[in-house]
């Protein structure tokens, strides 16, 4: 009795078979766990959109971290140019806005179009302010003239063209009868300067009114 | 005030074995001595002086005597004796419960069980419990569904796109048009938010 090999009472081989009966056990519940799982088909399932499906080279490129720094800025060249208008120094804050006219944003970045646009109007405004209105009116031109699309800040452009002609009319009205026809000419200029932005503005309101709508 | 014993080899030691004498007869003098010298006895067995050699007669009257007094509800344990007792009756719930558990019968139980058989046993519990283990996790790896995408993924917001800041700034009014400030501080918080999700939340962490 004491010496039959299966006794688990006794030594011999008997507890050398335990780690055989132990890997056994495991393969069989793989088997198990791997036969449970062949169930036919693969589950179906929707894929959500993730950011990293916008492809960089895409029309509308990803939001990135060089637009963000540009952006941030820009804005503090405007609060910088803020202040320095508080402060009654014009001169430095049209420097503080034309160094947003320079900085670097992403290559064929939408909001890049229109932070330089609206830097030109207040550049120009400020020049009216002033008294620099040819030098205004070429700050805009020179914004119009890079303008690839339409846009509200295209139209605030024309807006303060328009201004900076009634600024001009009004110049060349106080000259005088000799300058009656330039001043005629400046207002004529200033109506299809309004006119363009208002244009624009409808234009984009209608398409804006179109994509929201379902 | 006790009397001397009668020799051990007298006649008197039979005396259970003799006639009953007369009720009404007066006691003998040789009985008054065996009443004092038993009466003696007795009191030494419950001082816990018992002599160690007795007579069987003597012997056996004193343990009618001493069966008589604890009948009686005169006798009371020893101090050492009363603890253990007490102790063993605390003890028996735990016993009893610890034998249930331990079952009629088990392998831990033999006294054979050799020496190489019980420092194997924790390293079998274990390997066991670990081969559980690893079978659990491989089901769970192996039933990781197979995703199959069934239509178009949702579209990708425009939140996460670099796009024109017109529907954020709106139509600007003739005597706003100087305010370039606030429009561009709207425009980027409007782009940090989208910013935040392109680079916080996306699967694979930030990039």
């Amino acid at each position: 009795m004491s010496s039959h090999p299966e006794d688990p009472c006794r030594g011999g081989p008997a507890p050398r078979r335990w780690p055989r009966r132990l890997a056994a056990a495991a393969l069989v519940s793989l088997a198990l766990a791997a036969a449970c799982d062949q169930d036919g088909e693969p589950r179906l399932s929707t894929r959500l959109a993730e950011p990293s499906d916008v492809p960089a080279e895409s029309a509308d490129p990803r939001l990135s971290e060089q637009l963000m720094v540009a952006l941030a800025q820009a804005k503090n060249f405007h609060h910088r140019a803020k202040v320095l208008m508080s402060d009654g120094n014009p001169g430095e804050a049209q420097r503080s806005i034309r160094a947003i006219l320079s900085l670097r944003f992403p290559a064929g970045a939408p909001e890049g179009d229109d932070v330089r646009a609206d830097a030109r109007a207040l550049l120009a405004k400020l020049m009216i302010g002033r008294g620099e209105l040819d030098e205004a009116a070429r700050v805009i031109e020179e914004g119009l003239a890079e303008a690839r699309r339409d846009s509200f800040f295209i139209a605030n452009l024309y807006t303060v063209k328009g201004e900076i002609q009634e600024a001009m009319a009004a110049v060349a009205e106080a000259q005088g009868a000799s300058g009656h026809a330039a001043a005629s000419s400046h207002r004529r200029e200033a109506i299809r300067a309004y006119d363009a932005s208002i244009a624009i503005n409808s234009a984009i309101q209608q398409r804006l009114f179109e994509g929201a709508t379902p | 005030m006790a009397l001397p014993r009668p020799p051990r080899g007298s006649t008197r030691s039979d005396f259970l074995e003799d006639d009953v004498p007369d009720v009404a007869a007066d006691p003998s003098d040789s009985e008054r001595l065996h009443a004092i010298s038993f009466g003696d006895l007795i009191d030494k067995a419950i001082a816990g002086r018992t002599p160690p050699a007795l007579s069987s007669d003597e012997r056996a009257l004193l343990e009618v005597a001493t069966v008589l007094r604890a009948a009686a509800g005169e006798v009371e344990l020893e101090g050492v004796r009363q603890d253990q007792l007490i102790e063993e009756a605390l003890d028996a719930p735990s016993r009893a419960a610890a034998d249930e558990r331990r079952g009629p019968s088990s392998v831990l139980d033999v006294p054979e069980l050799g020496a190489r058989r019980r420092r194997a046993l924790p390293w079998l519990i274990t390997g066991a419990t670990s081969a559980m283990a690893a079978a659990a996790m491989a089901a769970l790896w192996l039933r990781v569904p197979h995703e199959r995408l069934v239509a178009a993924p949702t579209p990708t917001p425009a939140r996460w796109s670099s796009r024109p800041a017109d529907e954020v700034v709106g139509e600007i009014r003739r005597d706003a048009s100087g305010d370039a400030a606030a429009r561009l501080d709207s425009i980027y918080a409007d782009r940090l938010e989208g910013y935040r999700e392109v680079t916080l939340f996306q699967r694979g962490g930030p990039r």
